[in-house]
């Protein structure tokens, strides 16, 4: 019984070392080395290294970069790295000063942090002079999508409104046309909303604050004013909060789980009249591998209130500050994102960029007919980028668990934005000074 | 000659086997023998050490003066020090305490089912049943999985329309849970996922425990006339005691820290009903980028865990 | 031989036959849906049967060339780690088992309750800034010996009861044989505390199997490992739930290979022989 043991134990230990030798000998896996370490002729470097985050966007930049090695010879290595973590990591990385990466991807939302932490390297010079980028191309307020204090940090890699999606077959049921206003909306829904099928659905869930500032904006409120003072509890605000919650009794049964993804998982699987959601959504919304009523599913504006307004994400792509090949990212970018390669990018599956070239393009349209509302540019229509703050995680955060409460009626409206409006307060004064 | 007992020199006793291996010989002879011993004990440390210095003890001192900083990741400015702002703005507010609740609720709740059903689920498999090697496989499976896929399976069958927990209620007539939209349902689905994955280690821990105990004590107790629960309580728990000991203080200290599961599931939701201190640490050093403020969390909640190392040494103290 | 009920024998089984369902129902349903296309993924009611299985999924996964790196990856760091805190661990697990006033020990025993207890999120940034500091990042050794430190309070706690439950009289009479501490060790008290020392290598090698933070954070495109991939199906938009339950149906392999072999060593325990008197 013991000899069996040593034997066992010697067959471990001899594992372990072969393993311990395997390493040894494969690839010293070290992490990407940056190449020469000047940055001045740049454009002779061999390779650049890509930071990106998983999405459609990112798998089309990959699939791109093939054809950019092809084109200039210079490799693209690229890392993907979840979400949750992504930004960390970045910011890690680039304090470090390692110059591990060249090209960025972001979320909107940590454009103020990257900025502010001197992250980001400025994109203007290369933006004003670049005719295949062409930033005129862009709508104005998707000029300065990536813009924090004035100058450029990021380029647009996708334009993402809130679109108002719809079943078209159970509107016609129903004799009901798609709503331009918000009370349009609730007539929809109310007319919608019976037999298991729900009137609408929205993210009522972890991210419901992003939800919330569409109604926020629409009824003419505003997060905070000019001096950086949160306004959340306004009559305008109240009476957004209200109608929010009240849309609730049309949405589906769980609502108040559902996160952004879940949104369009349970729209595009079970029977659901309306949906605000993202644009970025479209590719899953059309595919008949995702989606069980792909040539059933249209897309309007986002209903106006008191006013037009409608939230827009989106990612950003910038180069990393303490990049040693700035200008060959540059060309990258420059490649990836402009005018000449921005359909290809559609093609291969990435959410559509508001390029004025693009969705006012006839044969574009008639293949993805969301583009044009893309364009933002009709008049009076207010763009509502996420607030560009440094403590944005953190505001965002704050509102979204409030909403959890206020939604859910554990709390009255007017109380629950009260008591969010002196959290927001203490939050907002750690932002740094202008 | 007991050797097992206490030697008369060293009078705090421990788990069985304290001590030094001779207890034997002049009462010179036995202290030389005890400072040789310790010494050979502490060489033997020595190797743990050499991991922990460089590797534990310098970040773990790192992540302590952090947290006298105002060192976030957003600011390119050097930090600098700020005493013990970091723990009045995070540590002493209602949404720290909101959140030690949670996380307590949520530990407590765990034990009090992963324990008994840990413990009896070895019990029943060591009885020599039939395919019994099959059973343990199949319930240690639980364990191997990824957590952040774990998570995620269980989030989509805890969905209220689509998964498949609320189909298999509705065939025996029970009507939807709003599983993740509410607050208690959340907290519950939390403790089942997390009891999921938890009962199996307990499982092992305590046949493993049991494999190792002498049968003799158990044999002469039922050849007294012990029935099979007498056996249990008299005889087998409390030579168990270190083995169960040990899973316990695991187990608090891992839902302490429990993270994965809370993660992927609720991301501490709805708003804040799930949100454990580490959820919180977490939001704070990744969402908020507030490293600092993170850093004074952590230190709390590691200091936090000192108590519960006191009782388990009282509790393994009194064991023996 | 006692005589059992047929009732409790019946009743064990129905327990038992429920657990196993409990058990293993997540783990099923994560295979059927690797098997699956999106849309069926999310058809309701749920499809046990009936639905087109695909391959798709796993042949996806195949296509990449990363994946199989990205599987030797995990495997090695795994067995190199584990290896690393058995070992090392077992040194420190029978010190604290075997005498209770060392040198070293109340530090010791602090420290591992300190390191398991900050969460990793905290140790990771100022993990980052030394690795970086000392070129270590994004290479395999530093992800080993990090996982390692990590482990090491959990697999101590774990060794040390089993070594406390190995008699004395073993090691005395080893002793008046004229074996030194470091012999006693390694040809008496080891070979006896195997079945504890092969579960606390499964539980430690599960652990490093299944990290994440550190090598999303430490480690490098060269380095990735499962979880970090299996995570990757997070999309910011969208959720690759086949692909997702492909990866981590592949995953669960070598854990429950290596599980049912070593299971009989761990359980078995020791039958006749010293324990037993």
């Amino acid at each position: 019984m013991s000899i069996s043991r040593r034997r066992w134990a010697a067959a471990t230990a001899a594992a372990a070392a072969i393993s311990l030798a395997l390493t040894a000998c494969s690839a010293g896996g070290g992490d990407v080395a940056p190449t020469t370490s000047g940055s001045a002729g740049a454009s002779t470097a061999s390779e650049i290294n890509l930071f990106l985050i998983p999405s459609p966007s990112a798998t089309a930049l990959e699939k791109l970069a093939t054809e950019f090695t092809a084109k200039t010879g210079i490799k693209v290595n690229f890392t993907e790295t979840e979400y949750g973590t992504a930004h960390q990591k970045a910011l890690l990385s680039i304090q470090a000063k390692q110059g591990a990466f060249d090209v960025v991807q972001y979320d909107n939302t940590f454009l103020a942090a990257f900025a502010n932490a001197g992250a980001l390297a400025p994109l203007n010079d290369y933006t004003t002079k670049s005719s295949e980028y062409d930033i005129a191309d862009f709508s104005d307020a998707l000029q300065h999508y990536g813009d924090y204090k004035g100058t450029s940090y990021g380029l647009v890699l996708s334009t993402e409104p809130f679109l108002l999606w719809y079943r078209q077959s159970i509107l016609d049921k129903a004799g009901v046309k798609p709503p331009t206003t918000w009370d349009e909306f609730k007539t929809v829904a109310a007319a919608t909303n019976a037999n298991g099928t729900a009137g609408q659905v929205m993210g009522y869930g972890p991210n419901t604050d992003w939800w919330w500032m569409q109604m926020l904006w629409s009824w003419g409120g505003k997060l905070y004013d000019d001096t950086l003072k949160p306004t959340v509890n306004t009559p305008e605000a109240v009476a957004a909060t209200e109608f929010y919650k009240d849309m609730l009794q049309y949405a589906p049964k769980g609502a108040l789980g559902l996160n952004g993804d879940d949104v369009t998982s349970q729209f595009t699987s079970t029977n659901i009249a309306q949906m605000v959601q993202y644009s970025g959504y479209a590719s899953l919304i059309y595919d008949p591998k995702t989606s069980s009523f792909p040539d059933d599913i249209a897309a309007v504006s986002v209903p106006a209130g008191k006013v037009d307004a409608v939230e827009l994400a989106g990612w950003n792509i910038g180069i990393a500050s303490d990049s040693p090949n700035k200008d060959a990212a540059w060309q990258f970018l420059e490649f990836a994102l402009g005018k000449s390669n921005a359909q290809k990018m559609l093609e291969y599956g990435a959410a559509a960029i508001g390029r004025k070239s693009v969705t006012s393009d006839p044969a574009m349209i008639a293949k993805y007919p969301y583009l044009s509302l893309l364009s933002l540019d009709k008049p009076d229509l207010l763009v509502y980028p996420y607030p560009h703050l440094v403590v944005w995680p953190e505001f965002d955060k704050a509102c979204a668990d409030a909403l959890a409460d206020i939604v859910a009626g554990k709390v009255p409206v007017q109380d629950g934005l009260n008591a969010l409006n002196d959290k927001l307060t203490g939050i907002l004064a750690k932002e740094p000074p202008a | 000659m007991t050797s097992l007992s206490t030697s008369p020199v060293d009078p705090s006793s421990g788990p069985a086997g304290d001590v030094d291996i001779s207890t034997t010989g002049m009462p010179s002879q036995q202290s030389a023998r005890l400072t040789r011993s310790q010494r050979s004990a502490f060489l033997f440390s020595l190797p743990a050490w050499l991991l922990i210095i460089p590797l534990a003890a310098v970040p773990l001192g790192m992540g302590v003066w952090l947290s006298f900083r105002d060192s976030t990741l957003a600011s390119p400015l050097p930090s600098s020090f700020v005493g013990f702002d970091n723990y009045r703005s995070d540590v002493f507010n209602s949404t720290f305490g909101q959140a030690l609740l949670v996380t307590l609720a949520i530990v407590a709740i765990g034990l009090l089912i992963q324990i008994p059903l840990g413990v009896s689920l070895a019990l029943l498999l060591e009885r020599r049943i039939r395919a019994s090697r099959l059973i343990r496989s199949s319930l240690i499976t639980p364990m191997l999985l990824t957590p952040v896929a774990v998570g995620l399976m269980w989030r989509f069958m805890f969905n209220s329309e689509l998964g498949v927990i609320n189909w298999a209620l509705g065939l025996v007539g029970i009507p939807k849970i709003d599983w993740l939209g509410q607050s208690i349902p959340a907290l519950l689905a939390v403790v089942i996922v997390d009891s999921w994955q938890a009962i199996p280690f307990i499982m092992l821990m305590t046949l493993a425990g049991l494999s190792a105990l002498p049968q003799a004590p158990a044999e002469a107790a039922r050849v007294d006339g012990a029935n099979a629960r007498q056996t249990f309580r008299f005889v087998t728990l409390p030579m168990l005691m270190p083995v169960l000991l040990v899973t316990v203080m695991v187990r608090l200290i891992d839902g302490f820290k429990l993270f994965d599961v809370v993660f992927i599931l609720t991301r501490g939701g709805p708003g804040t009903a799930t949100q454990t201190v580490s959820m919180l640490d977490y939001n704070t050093a990744f969402t908020f980028l507030a490293s600092s403020r993170a850093a004074a969390i952590g230190t709390v909640l590691a200091i936090l865990t000192l108590p519960v190392y006191w009782l388990w040494v009282r509790a393994s103290r009194g064991v023996e | 031989m006692k005589k059992r009920g047929f009732l409790a024998d019946i009743a064990t089984y129905a327990i038992l036959l429920v657990s196993v369902l409990f058990a293993l129902f997540p783990v099923y349903w994560t295979f059927l849906t690797s098997l699956k296309t999106r849309r069926d993924s999310f058809a309701v009611p749920p499809k046990f049967f009936g639905f087109d299985a695909t391959f798709d999924n796993y042949t996806k996964l195949f296509a990449d060339p990363t994946f199989m790196r990205v599987y030797a990856n995990t495997i090695l760091v795994t067995v190199q780690s584990t290896a690393l805190v058995v070992i090392l661990g077992s040194f420190a697990a029978y010190a604290l088992a075997r005498s209770q006033r060392f040198a070293g020990r109340r530090p010791l025993e602090v420290s591992l309750i300190l390191l398991r207890a900050m969460p990793a999120v905290v140790l990771i940034v100022p993990l980052y800034e030394l690795a970086s500091k000392l070129g270590l990042l994004g290479k395999m050794p530093t992800l080993v010996i990090v996982y390692a430190v990590f482990a090491l309070p959990f697999a101590i706690w774990i060794m040390t009861p089993f070594f406390v439950s190995i008699p004395m009289e073993l090691e005395e009479s080893a002793q008046i044989d004229g074996a030194n501490k470091f012999q006693i060790f390694t040809r008496v008290v080891l070979p006896l505390a195997m079945p504890g020392l092969a579960a606390t290598a499964i539980f430690v090698a599960l652990l490093e199997w299944n990290e994440f933070l550190v090598p999303v954070v430490l480690g490098s495109e060269k380095t990735k490992t499962l979880p970090v991939l299996i995570s990757g199906f997070i999309s910011a938009r969208t959720l690759d739930w086949g692909p997702m339950a492909a990866a981590s149906s592949l995953a669960i392999i070598p854990i429950v290979i290596i599980t049912v072999i070593v299971q009989r060593r761990l359980i078995s325990g020791l039958s006749a022989g010293a324990l037993k008197d």
